[in-house]
């Protein structure tokens, strides 16, 4: 009769134990590659990898297709960096992760049908022509330009956002639209816009609520 | 058989006293989950990670490590402010990123939330993100750190991210009311040269306060004041409640320009050609804390609460009704006058009666402990370090102008202490940013990040692991060998 109930017992107090135990025995996850192109296992409503592949992929095709930039007689000097790329979005980026992607790939397929300006290096180039004109290093093996590069045309535009939070729902969604424009560097004519828009929502767990 | 019954009923009075015995050592040892403890790390790690700490916080950053995911947010925070008061700014920016992307991801379908919804599961087994209040805090400081870099779109940018965390206070009147980030939005956008965007905040600021002075198109300089403690988190039941820990204090800011007459007032008494300056406040943290009203969760934990009550109001009478039973177990007991047919009669009754004072027993017990083990307290982890309010002024400063003091005064306007604080400037503006009082955590473990055994015991470092001797110095004979070797 004792043991049954000392048994019993047992049972009753390891239930009573195992109902709140828990063990946080995850065995991690081993570092692995994923595709900047689609979503992370982390996500949130901001402005991610996803999305700046898919605005600048957009926005160097369409470069590519306005006949001022890609298919002048004379191939323009072109400005792409984020000097005068704003954000006024609730976003914290760094705007170079776009404006360097655009260059690139622009740079990359354009094959000499526009020509890029490093207005970003003037200084590193200033630096190296002032060594050559002072003798303290040789002139290399390219004649000597008379000043650098200037610009026909420099990137511009603006990242803003609109966010709305449904207190109730916890539901957050966010509105982000990005502008790029080409401006010509002499008249200030916008020779080329593009848009990229998307939204995001997304609803927190209760217990964030 | 009248010795058969006694034997019976003392042999179910022994289980019974066993099963309570065992179930009051189950209760005793209460719910904590694994979660919930700190780990044990290996040494070399810690000091890997350890070392190139601030060394008057590096038991704290151990502490954040052992604690890991589920308290990462909060000790980043806490960290964070800390090195940011003590101009460890690259270690800050690291430490506010990790805590905002922390607050930024959206936990949908997540196993530690699934988890930390459960019926026996503590609200602090959750990964903490903080309480608005505190989260909006974490992308002030973030802000404040790209203030001082410069980069016055991040800023505003952080800013604006910390405005989107007020949104979910239960009265509609304090939802998006945190004034400080339109206010320094605003400022952000002015240093950026920005004036359209820069007047849309400064509106929306105007519409949450209605006094304190707009900066100066000419202001270049921003000084921060914080003052207070920060305000705590006590769990009544499953609601959490918050009390104000600091009292009511204001700043005022002076400066000496030796090139320009004080044209912010008539100098200071017996200081020589002081300018000076009142500060605004331009926020109460504790208001912010306090009027975020019921919180989604709080339904969950009052469903908790409410089984708990129920469950502990059916323990307490099944066991009353095992009490009845016991008695009228032992007040069964055959009389040795009775007749047979009596005797038999009693002895039924009386293991009857056991058996059901058993069986009640056991139901109450068994409720009790689910009573026991239901967690409806609320989660009263809190950031510690943060100040009660901030107080503000903008102010047109040239850049010779270095260093600014910085009055703490008392309710009367009287000067309780003064702080000598250096101005960052970079870009177009320059801030100024001084805390009354202490930004080192006073403990290495943020409030209630643990369990209650688990914060009082001491916090000791793991001893560097002795590196092996070289292969060198195995090699190379004792000199004095060496020497009669020779």
């Amino acid at each position: 009769m004792r043991r049954p109930s000392a048994l019993f017992a047992i049972l009753i107090g390891g239930l009573a134990l195992t109902a709140c135990q828990k063990v946080d025995n995850t065995a991690g996850a081993p570092t692995v590659y994923i595709d900047p192109g689609s979503p992370g296992p982390v996500k949130g409503v901001g402005i991610e990898s996803q999305d700046i592949i898919g605005m600048t992929d957009q926005m160097l095709r369409d470069m590519l297709s306005q006949p001022r930039l890609a298919n002048a007689q004379t191939p323009p000097n072109v400005i792409i960096d984020s000097e005068y790329f704003y954000n006024e979005s609730s976003s914290r980026l760094d705007k170079n992760s776009i404006t360097d992607r655009l260059r690139v790939g622009l740079n990359r397929a354009a094959q000499g049908r526009m020509q890029f300006v490093g207005r970003h290096y003037a200084d590193m180039v200033a630096k190296e022509r002032e060594l050559k004109r002072q003798g303290t290093v040789d002139q290399a093996t390219q004649p000597a330009a008379r000043a650098q590069k200037g610009g026909d045309y420099r990137l511009g535009g603006r990242i803003t956002s609109l966010d709305s939070r449904d207190p109730k729902t916890g539901m957050m969604q966010r509105y982000n639209q990005i502008i790029f424009e080409m401006v010509d560097l002499e008249t200030s004519e916008i020779v080329w816009s593009g848009i990229y828009e998307f939204a995001k929502a997304a609803q927190d767990d209760i217990i964030y609520r | 058989m009248g010795v058969a019954g006694t034997s019976r009923r003392n042999t179910s009075w022994w289980g019974l006293r066993l099963v309570a015995s065992t179930m009051a050592a189950a209760l005793a040892g209460g719910c904590v989950t694994a979660r919930e403890q700190e780990a044990r790390l290996d040494a070399g790690t810690v000091h890997a990670y350890i070392d190139d700490k601030p060394p008057e916080l590096r038991r704290a950053f151990f502490i954040a490590q052992a604690q890991g995911q589920r308290n990462r947010v909060l000790n980043d925070m806490r960290l964070g402010l800390a090195t940011f008061a003590m101009g460890r700014n690259p270690l800050a920016e690291t430490l506010f990123d990790d805590a905002l992307q922390g607050i930024e991801a959206v936990y949908a379908d997540t196993e530690s939330a699934k988890t930390a919804r459960q019926l026996m599961v503590k609200e602090q087994n959750k990964d903490f993100k903080g309480e608005p209040y505190e989260r909006v805090m974490a992308y002030y400081y973030r802000g404040l750190l790209y203030l001082r870099a410069g980069d016055f779109e991040n800023a505003r940018a952080s800013f604006k991210g910390g405005m989107l965390q007020d949104a979910f206070a239960e009265e509609e009147q304090y939802r998006a009311d945190f004034a400080l980030m339109p206010y320094l939005q605003g400022w952000a956008a002015h240093c950026d040269g920005n004036a359209a965007l820069a007047a849309e905040d400064f509106k929306e600021f105007r519409d949450l306060d209605k006094d304190t002075p707009l900066p100066g198109e000419d202001h270049t300089v921003l000084v921060l004041v914080e003052t207070g403690s920060a305000p705590v988190k006590i769990s009544d039941g499953p609601r959490l409640r918050i009390r104000r820990n600091g009292s009511a204090e204001s700043a005022r800011v002076l400066w000496a320009d030796p090139e320009s007459e004080p044209d912010h007032g008539p100098p200071e008494h017996g200081k020589d050609q002081l300018s000076r300056s009142d500060t605004a406040l331009l926020e109460d943290i504790y208001r912010q804390a306090s009027t975020r009203g019921g919180r989604a969760f709080d339904a969950i934990l009052e469903g908790k609460a409410e089984f708990k009550s129920t469950a502990d109001t059916v323990g307490k009478v099944a066991m009353a009704g095992a009490v009845m039973a016991g008695k009228v177990a032992a007040s069964s007991t055959p009389r040795r006058d009775a007749s047979r047919q009596e005797q038999q009669r009693q002895e039924e009754v009386q293991r009857d009666a056991a058996v059901a004072g058993g069986a009640l027993a056991v139901i109450g017990l068994l409720s009790k402990a689910t009573a026991y083990s239901i967690e409806a307290g609320a989660d009263t982890r809190y950031w510690d370090n943060l100040p009660d309010r901030v107080l503000g002024v903008t102010l047109a400063l040239p850049d010779r102008v270095r260093t600014l003091r910085v009055e703490i005064l008392g309710p009367r306007g009287d000067p309780l202490r003064f702080t000598e604080i250096p101005i960052t400037r970079a870009g177009r503006c320059g801030i100024a940013w001084v805390r009354d009082g202490d930004t080192l955590p006073r403990n290495p473990r943020a409030p209630n990040s643990v369990p209650p055994e688990v914060m009082a015991s001491p916090v000791i470092i793991p001893p560097i692991p002795a590196s092996p001797p070289s292969d060198d110095s195995r090699k190379r004979p004792p000199s004095d060998a060496k020497e009669t070797k020779e």
